[in-house]
């Protein structure tokens, strides 16, 4: 059947071949315009498993306790203390200022300047409290005075201002709807604005820190520009190595040219389709570049060939078709199932990957097996390339000739001997990959980036939990709350809570009311109990509001706040564990309360973290279960599948021991990874496999054949891995840690995917495929 | 419940029943024995919530503790959810024991290295007869809501004393305890419980923290600036003068006549006569303070509520304050070998302080 489609769809594309390259440059422009349209679009949904039963609590009780998506501005003298004129005015100012940001939740915004923050003090007749700073306030020594005694007896020490007094905060939550235009939320829009309050009112006295997913983005989105420097780089070296490996500066244009095409096309089918770039995102169009560069070395390989016999650029343009077509849409399908794999993961920003990659690479079936071909037949061929070809030639042979001894068996033993080694030692090591974060302050950026210096500070100063999780606990009626039985469930499961390992602090309804009812009594501790009737509870309500966090508006659901020591995997695991623990023990509370989880920050890296480990092993499955499938259908033969699995299979349990080594996490930045560098890594296999098995069936002697192979294919797989590898090596030297990562990663599956495929592949082939090879060695 | 087995009995007696209905009314009637049985099981697996025992818990010792007393060499503290715990190595290390209650424990007190009781909300009182490893629950008023905040009892005769002037005694060197009227004496006639002889209004202000001094007068520190003092060994009570009109946490008796009654909003005031004249004493804080222990060297500490300690070295006529941290202090206690510990809302431990 092949054998008819093939000239088919040659004489079709060769006989239109002007026709061809209209219709894609048309489509090229198209695209560009399109690709100018693209937006910077980051969100914090899109980060996140929103199906998880967690993420679906978090949703539900989003609008009533607000989010994860806080925003804290700290304002530091830098010598003496805040009560200074100087500085009062400014956070003042500040406080403003971050009042009237777009999306944010006003009635949550506080600072010692809003008139939520309140002390409240116990007197002989009972209580008395007001705003922290007098409404008729003026920044004299007197009234700057009567806030210090305030606070003093408030208890926003360590919340709004430094333990030590040396700082002030305003803490506010954001939407994901901006409620002015009705329209999502643009964060990068209120980063930028953060970034001007800094600027403004940052003086060579105060010092101003800005910590919240905003500005997390935003700096993210600053750091991930960095990514065009990264292309241009590894464009400038992919087409320097090209030029050494084709030494003809039209073919080298015409390949980095159409690989350009490849990309073009990706970026302008994202507005078509919906999507903007998102920070993370930005690997792809990297990517799609990489595996057109790859797939059109091996079409300029085997066109070199065909002039290097002889043949007429058109003659040798139509073979390379014909000789690529299968090999190559085999590849490129198996590349573009891949990842679409990832799209199991339920994880929006993840999805998109998988889509966009998908996208891409089907673009590069498009470019690069037809538009490549036909472009490349119009490049000419004169002897003085054929000599230069030929000088090449002669100058690698003695190389290919020595290294095309791993197809033979003793040599080919050896390897597989010392795979056998790596791979128990990789099995060893990859036991150790940590799922999730391991670092403190924000992972994807830099220990030492600004935004984690800032949270360390913050971190420092205030009696802050950053990483905080919720429990809510549903009454399903109004008014569960105030019931005397309800709340001492709550207060009995916030002990218990309490009590767990990595729980630093818990806040919840039962211990205000706990407190609440000392103070009625005269803040006597013999007192810190829950008051056993409703009178008394009924009092000590008094003085808080939904806005408080600690309940709704009708007073239905309570939510438990646990402020947890790190967010390290193993803590958010063993607190969710011994949570769930307690829920199934305890299916209902006094009847009717239910417990649902979880909120917050450390909620959702729980909720993710649970994703990304039930997730793994899936997509490794379904990963390998589109190669064995391609392979199977290309090659017909388990023999081919296992020469071409086993060394991926390899390199993979490397990249997982490779990640334990360096402590890098197994999370949503690096989980399509892997996935993604089986499906570069599948590319170098199957061109050097279909390319050796043709050769053998040839009739040439085994070593011999990989000898013309490592000069026809192996050749080009060297290049490109190198100039791939060498392009995001450049990442390395990200301002982001998640490309940072990203970058070691995928230099190192990209060259190890290149040892794999041009030493595993044929020693593997040595022992297995000879018996299929009636021929022996002379 | 009766009715059923009245009727099924009956069936069973009266209707000459063949073997296979006799046969099926046994299955019921056991089946129906197992089923009340199983449910009564269930009953007694989910008893009310004041009848619970105190949860194990690892962190009971870094929480709430309200009280410290000594029981020979072992500290023993009480505090939140029922919670006992021991140390027999001044406060480096702490055990939790089980206890029948989780109510707050507010106080404790020992009669010797073994005989001791601790009392708490729900009006529990709970005895020990082991210096701590054990105890019982010898009273609870869950439904009265109005706690017990000290106790002591000396010889046979001992009280505990609680919110709403709530008063218990015991007359049997606490075996058993009853409630009892809290009986305030006016000019040397006995008025019950009656302030004001015009219109005789129950006292019902809450009575926080006993006293006693080496000569054996009895003095309560109570809500509302009342202090009360007894001649005759704690069966009645003569209102002091009182110098504040907020409420007293309690009183140090040193020297014979000599106490510091310590109080609301960080006041303290002494007195060198039994009570008949007071002198506030400048503190330079406005925290509860909630207990004072005098030390070896007679320096008096007084502590309170945010990390207070307040110190004297001249018999309570000045004092110094020390606030290392926020963290709340609501009990003192001079262990056998005059060590110092502190306890509050963070647990208890051996105190560092300086000039002990």
């Amino acid at each position: 059947m092949l054998s008819r489609i093939i000239p088919a769809a040659e004489s079709l594309v060769f006989r239109n071949r002007l026709l061809v390259i209209i219709a894609f440059a048309l489509i090229t422009i198209f695209m560009g315009y399109s690709a100018s349209h693209l937006k910077i679009d980051a969100g914090f949904t899109k980060l996140v498993p929103m199906e998880h039963e967690f993420m679906k609590t978090y949703v539900r009780h989003q609008k009533e306790f607000g989010g994860a998506n806080k925003l804290l501005v700290a304002l530091a003298p830098k010598k003496g203390d805040i009560f200074t004129p100087e500085f009062f005015s400014a956070i003042q100012k500040v406080t403003e200022e971050v009042f009237f940001l777009p999306g944010v939740d006003r009635s949550r915004v506080i600072s010692i300047f809003t008139p939520n923050a309140r002390f409240t003090e116990v007197t002989e007749e009972g209580f008395a409290g007001g705003s922290l700073v007098p409404a008729d306030f003026s920044p004299t020594p007197e009234f700057l005075q009567k806030v210090r005694s305030n606070l003093l007896k408030s208890t926003h020490i360590g919340r709004l201002v430094a333990k030590d007094f040396t700082a002030a905060l305003i803490k506010t939550d954001l939407m994901e709807i901006d409620p002015q235009t009705g329209e999502k939320l643009n964060l990068l829009d209120v980063a930028d604005r953060l970034e001007e309050i800094r600027t403004k009112y940052q003086t060579e006295n105060i010092d101003i820190h800005i910590i919240g997913f905003a500005k997390v983005m935003g700096d993210m989105t600053d750091g991930a520009a960095r990514v065009v420097l990264f292309f241009g780089v590894a464009f400038l070296v992919t087409a320097l190595l090209v030029y050494f490996y084709t030494l003809s500066l039209r073919r080298t244009g015409v390949l980095l040219g159409v690989a350009l095409i490849a990309v073009v096309w990706q970026l302008g089918l994202l507005p078509l389709m919906g999507f903007g770039i998102d920070p993370m995102g930005i690997l792809v169009p990297f990517l799609v570049f990489a595996i057109a560069i790859s797939h059109g070395i091996q079409m300029v390989s085997t066109n070199s060939a065909g002039i290097f016999l002889g043949k007429s650029p058109l003659e040798a343009a139509k073979a390379s078709f014909s000789t690529l077509l299968i090999p190559g849409l085999t590849a490129l399908a198996t590349d573009t199932i891949g990842f679409a794999t990832i799209f199991l993961i339920k994880i929006r920003i993840i999805q998109e990957m998988a889509m966009t990659a998908g996208i891409g690479v089907a673009v590069i079936i498009l470019t690069n097996l037809i538009l490549l071909p036909v472009v490349l037949s119009y490049v000419s061929a004169n002897e003085k390339y054929r000599g230069k070809l030929k000088k090449k030639a002669a100058f690698f042979q003695p190389i290919w000739y020595k290294l095309s001894s791993v197809a033979t068996r003793p040599v080919a033993a050896g390897i597989i001997g010392l795979c056998l080694l790596l791979a128990l030692l990789g099995a060893w090591k990859a036991g150790d990959i940590k799922i999730g974060d391991t670092q403190a302050g924000v992972p994807e950026l830099r220990p030492d980036s600004r935004y984690n210096l800032d949270t360390a500070f913050i971190t420092k100063k205030f009696a802050i939990g950053l990483d905080i999780m919720s429990i809510f606990i549903e009454g399903g009626e109004a008014d569960a709350g105030v019931n005397c039985e309800n709340l001492a469930e709550i207060d009995d499961f916030e002990w218990f809570l309490s009590n767990i390992d990595g729980v630093v602090y818990t806040v919840s309804l039962a211990k205000y009311l706990r407190y609440a009812n000392a103070g009625w009594n005269e803040g006597s501790p013999f007192w810190r109990v829950l008051p056993t009737n409703q009178p008394s509870i009924a009092s000590c309500f008094l003085g808080i509001s939904s806005a408080s966090g600690l309940m709704n508006a009708d007073v239905s659901v309570m939510p438990i706040y646990l402020f947890t020591r790190d967010h390290k995997a193993e803590t958010i695991t063993r607190i969710v564990a011994a949570a769930r623990k307690y829920r199934d023990d305890h299916p209902v509370l006094s009847n009717k309360l239910k417990i649902t989880m979880m909120g917050n920050n450390v909620g959702v890296m729980a909720a993710t973290n649970e994703e990304v480990q039930a997730s793994q092993m899936p997509i490794l499955f379904y990963v390998y279960g589109a190669v064995i499938l391609f392979c199977l259908i290309a090659f017909r033969s388990i023999r081919a599948v296992i020469c071409i699995l086993l060394p991926l299979a390899l390199v993979s349990l490397l990249g997982y021991a490779l990640m334990a080594i360096m402590g890098i996490g197994l999370k949503v930045n690096t989980l399509p990874i892997v996935a993604l560098g089986v499906g570069v890594g599948v590319d170098y296999g199957i061109y050097i496999y279909a390319s050796f098995k043709s050769i053998l069936q040839r009739g040439e002697s085994f070593r011999k054949a990989y000898e013309i192979t490592l000069d026809i294919t192996g050749n080009g797989v060297l290049v490109t891995a190198l100039s791939l590898a060498i392009g995001v090596a450049t990442w390395i030297w990200s301002p982001l840690q998640f490309q940072a990562d990203m970058g070691i990663l995928l230099t190192f599956l990209f060259l190890v995917n290149m040892i794999g495929a041009v030493f595993v592949l044929p020693a593997l082939a040595a022992w297995l495929l000879r018996g299929e090879n009636t021929r022996n060695e002379a | 419940m009766g009715g059923v087995f009245y009727r099924l009995k009956m069936d069973f007696i009266n209707k000459q029943t063949s073997q296979f209905s006799r046969i099926l009314v046994l299955v019921l009637l056991s089946a129906f024995l197992l089923g009340t049985l199983i449910s009564n099981l269930c009953f007694a697996a989910q008893p009310d919530r004041n009848e619970r025992a105190a949860i194990m818990m690892p962190l009971a010792s870094k929480t709430l503790i309200l009280d410290l007393a000594t029981a020979g060499k072992r500290i023993v503290a009480v505090g939140w959810r029922g919670h006992i715990l021991l140390s027999d190595d001044d406060g480096v290390n702490w055990r939790q024991v089980k206890v029948p209650t989780q109510d707050m424990l507010t106080s404790i007190y020992f009669a010797d290295d073994l005989r001791g009781w601790a009392v708490g909300h729900s009006a529990v009182i709970l005895a020990t007869e082991d210096g701590g490893e054990t105890w019982k629950l010898q009273s609870s008023a869950p439904q009265e809501e109005r706690p017990l905040f000290d106790l002591i009892v000396t010889g046979d005769y001992g009280f505990a004393i609680g919110a709403y002037a709530k008063f218990m005694i015991t007359q049997d060197g606490g075996k058993s305890w009853q409630p009892s009227e809290f009986v305030i004496r006016q000019n040397n006639d006995v008025a019950y419980n009656a302030l004001d002889d015009e219109e005789p209004l129950p006292f019902d202000y809450h009575l926080n923290g006993i006293a006693r001094s080496s000569t054996g007068i009895y003095y309560i520190a109570a809500e509302a600036g009342f202090m009360f003092r007894s001649d005759d060994g704690g069966h009645t009570w003569q209102e002091l003068p009182s110098p504040y009109e907020g409420s007293f946490f309690g009183i140090l008796s040193f020297d014979g006549d000599k106490l510091i009654a310590y109080a609301l909003r960080g006041h303290i005031f002494l007195s060198e006569n039994g009570g008949q004249s007071w002198k506030q004493i400048e503190t330079g804080t406005t925290a509860l303070l909630t207990d004072a222990a005098r030390l070896k060297d007679g320096s008096i500490i007084v502590t309170g509520m945010g990390g207070v300690i307040l110190t004297s070295v001249d018999n309570g006529k000045s004092f110094t304050l020390q606030q290392p941290n926020r963290i709340s202090l609501t009990s003192i206690v001079k262990t056998k070998s005059d060590a110092l510990i502190l306890a509050g809302e963070r647990g208890a431990k051996l105190a560092d302080l300086p000039g002990n």
